[in-house]
């Protein structure tokens, strides 16, 4: 009797153990809390809120662009020692390829800050000039409100960290948004397949 | 009638003690002290949130163990969930989700209390050798593999934690899993053969 009854409890409990494990993680796929944000997005876009932004293009702008374009979007800090200048130096690679195959510059490349306090719009076009970039492609913004960066790093599922003794750590990505919604986030170190993902998107709106 | 009186008194200081370390892990500023670096997180606060849950499984053992006989021969369904419940909490996802989000963290740390240090607590002594020989292998395996994973990742595998961090909890496991085998093994080679439970502290 409690030979059976320990057998049935042993596979209810591999069940249940088997079970759990794959669906955290998403039958095998999702492990890191960045690769399930991911896996999120792509199989549900991210519509993004009209939030204002202040642009170094000018004036007010939002992430929401409702006309056939599409945009690359980074989050960056200008005073950033390391992950930003990889960064900002993939942003000028991509600046050259999307060059040879969207001449009317319809991808733009946005990099936004996350250090509301210390970067100015100054700030920000000065990042832009030490990396050459291209005022008809690539810009930088800052939120206008703090809260609505927060709840974009929120739904993002950015975390930024504190890295003492100073500056911040965070997953860093690009992220592709598709008039309206972010459609998917990309390393930051392979754009190969970011691009690809460009060339389509371009192709379906000269379509359209 | 006294070693009845010493039982009692036994697994009501194993109730406190548990009870004690569940509160300051959950309650007090502990438990987010322990979560700044990764290495308090899952060499600390973990075991931890183990012990409190065995010493509350010691304390109420002899009032379940009869009953838990049925379904836990040989300590081996007990011991299955300890392992389930562990490895599920190694997962860098619901790690970082147990510090971003309350309600996985309370999942957090109810789960490892009650189902995987108190089962633990109600298993260990019914495990026989080999029982407990696989569980010591497992893990010892799990620490050598998530050492390795953690210390060569070159990506942040949690959002939560620098890379630094990272590596510091990979190398920590690596130390950790070589001392045991050192402890655990080399007794299997030198000197007399190893009794049942002979791990177990005996005070009889």
């Amino acid at each position: 009797m409690s030979k059976w009854l320990t057998a049935l409890a042993i596979s209810g409990i591999l069940t249940a153990g088997i079970l759990s494990i794959w669906v955290g993680t998403e039958g095998g796929l999702a492990w890191t809390a960045e690769s399930a944000r991911r896996l999120e997005i792509r199989r549900q876009p991210l519509l993004l809120d009209n939030y204002p932004l202040q642009s170094t293009k000018g004036g007010e702008s939002t992430l929401v662009n409702n006309s056939k374009s599409l945009q690359i979007v980074d989050f960056i800090y200008t005073s950033c020692p390391d992950v930003c200048l990889a960064m900002g130096a993939e942003f000028r690679d991509l600046q050259t390829v999307l060059s040879e195959f969207d001449p009317a510059n319809r991808v733009q490349l946005v990099s936004l800050t996350f250090d509301q306090e210390n970067d100015s719009i100054e700030q920000l076009q000065g990042y832009l000039e030490a990396f050459g970039a291209i005022g008809a492609r690539w810009s930088a913004a800052k939120f206008s409100k703090s809260e609505d960066l927060h709840s974009v790093l929120d739904e993002l599922g950015v975390v930024v960290i504190p890295n003492e003794p100073h500056g911040f750590v965070h997953n860093a990505a690009f992220y592709l948004v598709v008039s309206d919604s972010v459609v998917g986030i990309f390393n930051i170190d392979d754009t190969s397949q970011l691009i690809e993902e460009v060339k389509w998107h371009l192709s379906q709106l000269g379509a359209s | 009638m006294a070693s009845k009186s010493i039982r009692r008194f036994l697994s009501h200081s194993s109730l406190l003690v548990g009870i004690a370390i569940a509160c300051l892990i959950c309650l007090t500023p502990v438990g987010q002290i322990l979560e700044r670096t990764l290495v308090g997180h899952v060499l600390i606060e973990i075991p931890l949130l183990v012990v409190a849950g065995w010493a509350l499984g010691a304390a109420i053992k002899p009032y379940l163990h009869r009953a838990l006989g049925y379904f836990n021969g040989g300590g081996i369904s007990g011991l299955l969930l300890v392992t389930f419940t562990i490895a599920f909490w190694m997962i860098p996802r619901w790690l970082d989700a147990s510090l971003q989000d309350p309600v996985v963290g309370i999942a957090k740390y109810t789960s490892l209390i009650f189902i995987a240090g108190m089962p633990l607590g109600l298993s260990w002594q019914r495990a026989g050798f080999i029982t407990r020989g696989v569980v010591k292998l497992e893990f010892l395996a799990m620490l050598f593999r998530l050492g390795w994973l953690y210390l060569i990742s070159p990506e942040r595998l949690c959002n939560s934690y620098l890379i630094s961090d990272q590596s510091a909890l990979g190398q920590t496991m690596l130390l950790i899993g070589g001392l045991l085998c050192v402890v655990w093994l080399v007794p299997l080679f030198v000197g007399a053969q190893p009794e049942e439970g002979s791990s177990a502290p005996s005070t009889s």
